[in-house]
This record gives structure tokens, C-alpha cells and sequence, in this order.
């Protein structure tokens, strides 16, 4: 009986460490954001938000986190442009086509960062276009497009093409159809997937590092103050870091359920 | 009788499979006409090629004069009414119904009159600021049906609109739709595959088969004057009885049966010497005594409710007999021998 039930508590147990293994070291970095003491030791001293303060004063910082929300806010916006294109694209090819375009498209999702940082560095060089945070956007874009295209397409595939032909039959011509239709009934999903580009491009760091010019971005200012020192505020730009991720990634499993919600409202019988 | 949609020599393949025939129809204003037959047999097809989902790979579609094979299906004044019931989500009740309107660019107090109009049509004036999610299947089907109507359409078309919904609200949905069509006239091209509905809703019913037209008529006519023996075995159910005319006399004829070897007199001369006589199980009579009719011996019996079905067997065949159940000779029980009567009037034939 013991034996029994100390067997059904292990799971419990084994969860509870896996989980540790994985949030610990975070929750240690949001713990010393909050430090009121420089040293990096445990318990910490007292609560203060002088790190955050240090943060949002330093130059160096303020111009990262600027560069990040541009370049995640371009990337987002041309990667959901796109990848929607394409994903309508997609759903109007015929079958047997598809599987090929389909494959073409999201291949680069299998390509490691190091290898389209330094292919795509050739590239810029080769067309003698000067780097900059344009050229990180654009990276990005080809970096997180198989994604998009991953989210909507889980998504489109599964609405009903009767609801074209339905719009198509009380009049619509196909841009009408799009605009009135299609585009009211996907665009959280849609929305979803720009989030996932904007959230993607904020923390990438390889191909960044390859891409970019003179400028910096979160990710390397946080990889280059590490090198030189252990300064605190670097556990503030972090937890800044995560919360951008963490929100974000709130907003994209709402979304995700609405577009899901409306879908399954439509199968009312 | 005014033609307002004719299809001529339509035929059509899904790859190398082909579905329909060369298909000719002609449609008349302000009928209701079904178009029935058997799972897979094209009605759904050629209801899309009217609509202008699917293009014929030979054949016209012309429709008040015009033909329109070429033209896509935003562009042509029919609407369909698809048989899963599909709302936009995202759209209300009153804004599912406007849309054609809308997409018309149909003036603001005339989308409001005309949105309320067929909303009244098919009763659901409360529903209008509902969200589409949110109703049943019968609504959803009415609200279907109103945002197809509010167009007007120069011809209705209706895919098995009611095989979704339970029983009960289908039945009273046919009546529904009978007074929708007297109200507003429309002509109403109609797909089922339940033969019940084709005669009970229609001017005239297109029985299909295997992507072939097997008969055009009446109700009336497909029923008591089928075509060809399938129309008589898909439309309601039909015994079949093959003769050899022996001896006619005056207005009558003497047959045998082929597959029993039994004599017959029927009450009126054969178009030919063999020949198939279609019988309903309704027209035929048992009869304890007497030497009219075929003798069998009775297999089976079922109480159906208002009519109560035997099935006696005759040497080599069985034929099915409906008595009326208030009428029904209840002392008669399985393995008693009777004689199985025909009407006194002559009855439907087939040659070929
Ligand atoms: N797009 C398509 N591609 C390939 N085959 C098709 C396509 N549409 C229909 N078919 C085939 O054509 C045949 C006729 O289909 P159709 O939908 O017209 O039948 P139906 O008479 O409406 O049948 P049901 O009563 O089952 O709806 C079927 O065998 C079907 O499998
Ligand atoms: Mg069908």
C-alpha cells in the first residue's frame, strides 16, 4: 500500500525537479534584478530597482533595446506579410504541387543560425549593400518566415474552402472574398504569427551577430557586457528581455485560441 | 411554359472518371424541380456546374437566353444554398443575410428592408443581431436559405439542404419551403437523394442514374408511369413481374408469369408478347379464396403503421403486398396460402 502510493507520488517528484531544471536559473536572474547589493550571492540583501534604474539611463542599453523593437517590429510586420501571401498562395496551388512548394518554403527552418548568418553576410557583401539594422531585418525575415508560414498554415489548412465558394456565389470577386472573408475569419492567427516573428527576431542572436553594423542589439549587448564584467545590470536587461518574450508569448496563445474559437463555432452541427 | 435555365449535352470527368453523361435539362420558370437519385450518381455535380463551381467539359449552360458556361460563379444570377449549412462566423445573423446585398453595393435603408423581408420569410425576424454561432441547425439552415433568397436569384439552388437536420424539423422544413417558394416565386432546382422529398416538394422530379438522365416528369408520372425499371425500384418500391402474352382477347390478356410458370388474366392488351409489369406494393390485394390473381404462400409480415406489409412467396419469386392496416385481413398469418390480387384497372408496363 505504501510502496503503491510512494509510486504514485514520483511523478509529482520527477516533475518538480524537471521543472526546477528549467526555471531555476531564470527565476535566479529575476531574483538578482531585484538586488539591492551588487555582490552576485545568495540570500540577496534587499529589494531595489536600482539595476532597472542603471538599465534605462545607460545609453548603451536604451539604444540596444531601441534597435531590438525596431528590427523586431519590421521583421514582424514584413515576415506576417509574406508568409501570408504565401500561405494563401499555398492553399490555392494544386495538391500536387503544393508538397513541393510547401517544402521549398519551410526548409530554412532546418538551417542552423551560424550557416544563415554567414550566408547571408556572403550575400550582403556580394551585392556591396552596407550593413545595418535593414540588413538584420531583413535576415530575420528569412529567418523567421518558415515559422509564420508553420503557425497560419496549421490554421488555413483547416478552414473550410466551401466558405469561398459560398462569398464567391453571393457575389464576390476573389479580392473581395479575401478582404471580407478570408481575412476576418484568420486574422488572429495571422496576428499570432507576427508575434511569434517579433518575439523570434528580439532575442536572435547568431545571425545578428553576423548581419549587423556598427549598431547593437539586445541580445549581443548582453553577450558583450558578460565578457567584460559581471555587472548586475545585465540581470535587469534579461528580466526586460523575458518579459517582452513572456507578454508576447501571452498574446500569442489568446490569439491562437481565438482564431481556434471562431473555427469551431462554425461547425455548429 | 417559359424555359429560364437549359443545360444541353453537359458531361463532365474527375480525372479519367467520368461522372456525368451528356446531361440535357431544361428548367421552367417558378417550378420547384429535384433532382434525384443515388449517392454518387452527379446531382451534386451538375448543381455546381449551374453555379459555375465546376466548368463542363462539354455541353452549354444557358440561363434566360444567355449562356453563361463561361462565366464565374460571382457574376451569375443563381444562388445556392450549400447542404452543410455554413454561416460566416464572423458575421451576425442580420450581416450573413446582407452580405450579397453589401458585396451589391445595394443602398443602406433598401439592405435593412429587404435583410428584414427574408428574415420574415423564413420566420427568424429576432434572430437578426444573434452571432451566427450561436444558433441551431434548423435556424442556420433558414438564415442559409434567407441569404441566398435576399439576391433574388433567377434560379434557387438547393443541395440536399434539409439531409442535415433530424426528422421532425425536416418534415415541417419542407412544408417551410413549399411556402417560401409560393411567397416568392423563385424557380427552385432541387438536390436529394431521398425520394420522399423530390415527389412531395416538386412540379416535377429528374430521376439520375450513374451520371445519366433516367426520367423527367411529374411525381405522378415517375411513380405510377416509371421509365425504366430502375426509376420504378428507386422511386418508392415496385414489384416487377415479367409475362409472356399467350391469348388476347377483347380488352384482355392471358399471360404467364415467367419466373412461376402461373397464369394471368390482366385487364388490358400488351404492347408486345414479353413484357415487365410494374406493380406497387399497394395496388395488390390478398385474398383468402377464390381462383383470381397469383397463389403464394405467405413468408413474412410487418406492421409499417398505417399500412401493414406482406411478403408472399411465389414459386421462384416473392412479391411485396401493402394492405391498408385498418383494411389488413388480420386472421392471415405466416405459411397460410393466399392468392394475391391485381387492380381492376391496367397496370403500368415496361417493354424492351
Ligand atoms: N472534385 C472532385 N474530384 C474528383 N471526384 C469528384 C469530385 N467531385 C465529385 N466527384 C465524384 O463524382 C461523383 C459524383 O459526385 P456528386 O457529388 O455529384 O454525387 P451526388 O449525386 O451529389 O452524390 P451524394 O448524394 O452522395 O451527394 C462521385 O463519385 C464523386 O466521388
Ligand atoms: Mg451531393
Amino acid at each position: 500500500m505504501s510502496l503503491l502510493r510512494s509510486r504514485r507520488r514520483s511523478p509529482g517528484l520527477y516533475l518538480a525537479v524537471v521543472l526546477a531544471f528549467l526555471y531555476l536559473p531564470i527565476a535566479v536572474v529575476v531574483l538578482f534584478s531585484f538586488n539591492s547589493s551588487s555582490t552576485l550571492n545568495l540570500p540577496i540583501k534587499g529589494f531595489s530597482l536600482r539595476w532597472y534604474e542603471a538599465v534605462l539611463t545607460d545609453p548603451t542599453y536604451t539604444s540596444a533595446l531601441r534597435n531590438s523593437l525596431i528590427v523586431a517590429v519590421v521583421c514582424a510586420i514584413i515576415t506576417t506579410v509574406l508568409g501570408t501571401l504565401a500561405a494563401f498562395g499555398l492553399t490555392h496551388v494544386s495538391p500536387r504541387v503544393r508538397p513541393w512548394l510547401a517544402v521549398l518554403f519551410f526548409a530554412p527552418i532546418t538551417l542552423p543560425g551560424l550557416f544563415l548568418g554567414l550566408s547571408l553576410l556572403a550575400w550582403f557583401a556580394k551585392l556591396d549593400i552596407e550593413l545595418s539594422l535593414w540588413t538584420v531585418a531583413a535576415a530575420h525575415v528569412v529567418y523567421t518566415f518558415p515559422y509564420f508560414l508553420l503557425v497560419a498554415q496549421s490554421v488555413l489548412d483547416r478552414i473550410d474552402p466551401q466558405y469561398d465558394e459560398l462569398a464567391a456565389d453571393l457575389g464576390a470577386s476573389s479580392l473581395l472574398r479575401f478582404t471580407r472573408v478570408t481575412l476576418p475569419m484568420t486574422w488572429p492567427v495571422l496576428v499570432a504569427g507576427g508575434m511569434l516573428s517579433f518575439v523570434l527576431s528580439f532575442d536572435e542572436f547568431f545571425i545578428t551577430f553576423f548581419v549587423i553594423g556598427p549598431q547593437s542589439t539586445v541580445p549581443l549587448v548582453i553577450y558583450s557586457a558578460m565578457r567584460r564584467a559581471i555587472d548586475p545590470s545585465i540581470n535587469a536587461f534579461a528580466t526586460l528581455l523575458l518579459l517582452v518574450t513572456f507578454l508576447s508569448g501571452v498574446v500569442i496563445a489568446v490569439l491562437a485560441r481565438t482564431g481556434r474559437a471562431a473555427r469551431k463555432g462554425v461547425k455548429a452541427s | 411554359m417559359n424555359t429560364v435555365l437549359s443545360l444541353t449535352g453537359i458531361s463532365k470527368s474527375f480525372g479519367k472518371v467520368p461522372i456525368l453523361h451528356g446531361v440535357d435539362l431544361d428548367v421552367h420558370e417558378g417550378e420547384i424541380l429535384s433532382l434525384l437519385g443515388p449517392s454518387g450518381c452527379g446531382k451534386t455535380t451538375i448543381l455546381r456546374i449551374i453555379g459555375g463551381f465546376e466548368r463542363p467539359d462539354r455541353g452549354r449552360v444557358v440561363l434566360a437566353g444567355k449562356d453563361i458556361t463561361d462565366v464565374p460563379p460571382h457574376r451569375r444570377p443563381v444562388n445556392i444554398v450549400f447542404q452543410r449549412y455554413l454561416l460566416f462566423p464572423h458575421l451576425s445573423v442580420f450581416d450573413n443575410v446582407a452580405f450579397g446585398l453589401r458585396i451589391d453595393k445595394v443602398g443602406k435603408r433598401d439592405i435593412e428592408r429587404r435583410v428584414r423581408e427574408a428574415l420574415e420569410l423564413v420566420g427568424l425576424e429576432d434572430l437578426a443581431d444573434r452571432r451566427a454561432t450561436q444558433l441551431s441547425g434548423g435556424q442556420s439552415q433558414r438564415i442559409s436559405l434567407a441569404r441566398a433568397l435576399v439576391k433574388r436569384p433567377q434560379v434557387l439552388l438547393l443541395d440536399e439542404p434539409l439531409s442535415a437536420l433530424d426528422q421532425k424539423v425536416r418534415i415541417s422544413m419542407q412544408a417551410e419551403l413549399r411556402r417560401i417558394h409560393r411567397e416568392t416565386g423563385t424557380t427552385f432546382v432541387y438536390v436529394t437523394h431521398d425520394q420522399q422529398e423530390a415527389m412531395s416538394l416538386s412540379n416535377r422530379v429528374v430521376v439520375m442514374n450513374a451520371g445519366r438522365i433516367e426520367q423527367i416528369g411529374t411525381p405522378a408520372d415517375v411513380y405510377h408511369r416509371s421509365a425504366t425499371k430502375f426509376v420504378s425500384g428507386f422511386v418508392g418500391d415496385a414489384n416487377l413481374v415479367a409475362v409472356e402474352a399467350l391469348d388476347s382477347a377483347g380488352d384482355g390478356t392471358e399471360v404467364k408469369v415467367v419466373e412461376t410458370g402461373q397464369r394471368l388474366r390482366l385487364r388490358q392488351t400488351l404492347p408486345q408478347r414479353e413484357a415487365v409489369l410494374v406493380v406497387r406494393p399497394e395496388l395488390l390485394r390478398l385474398s383468402a379464396t377464390g381462383d383470381d390473381g397469383l397463389s403464394g404462400t405467405i413468408s413474412d409480415i410487418a406492421f409499417l403503421g398505417s399500412a401493414v406489409q406482406f411478403h408472399v412467396d411465389l414459386d421462384g419469386m416473392t412479391l411485396r403486398v401493402q394492405e391498408p392496416a385498418g383494411a389488413a385481413p388480420l386472421t392471415l398469418g405466416v405459411g397460410d396460402v393466399v392468392r394475391v390480387v391485381l387492380p381492376d384497372h391496367p397496370v403500368h408496363v415496361l417493354t424492351d
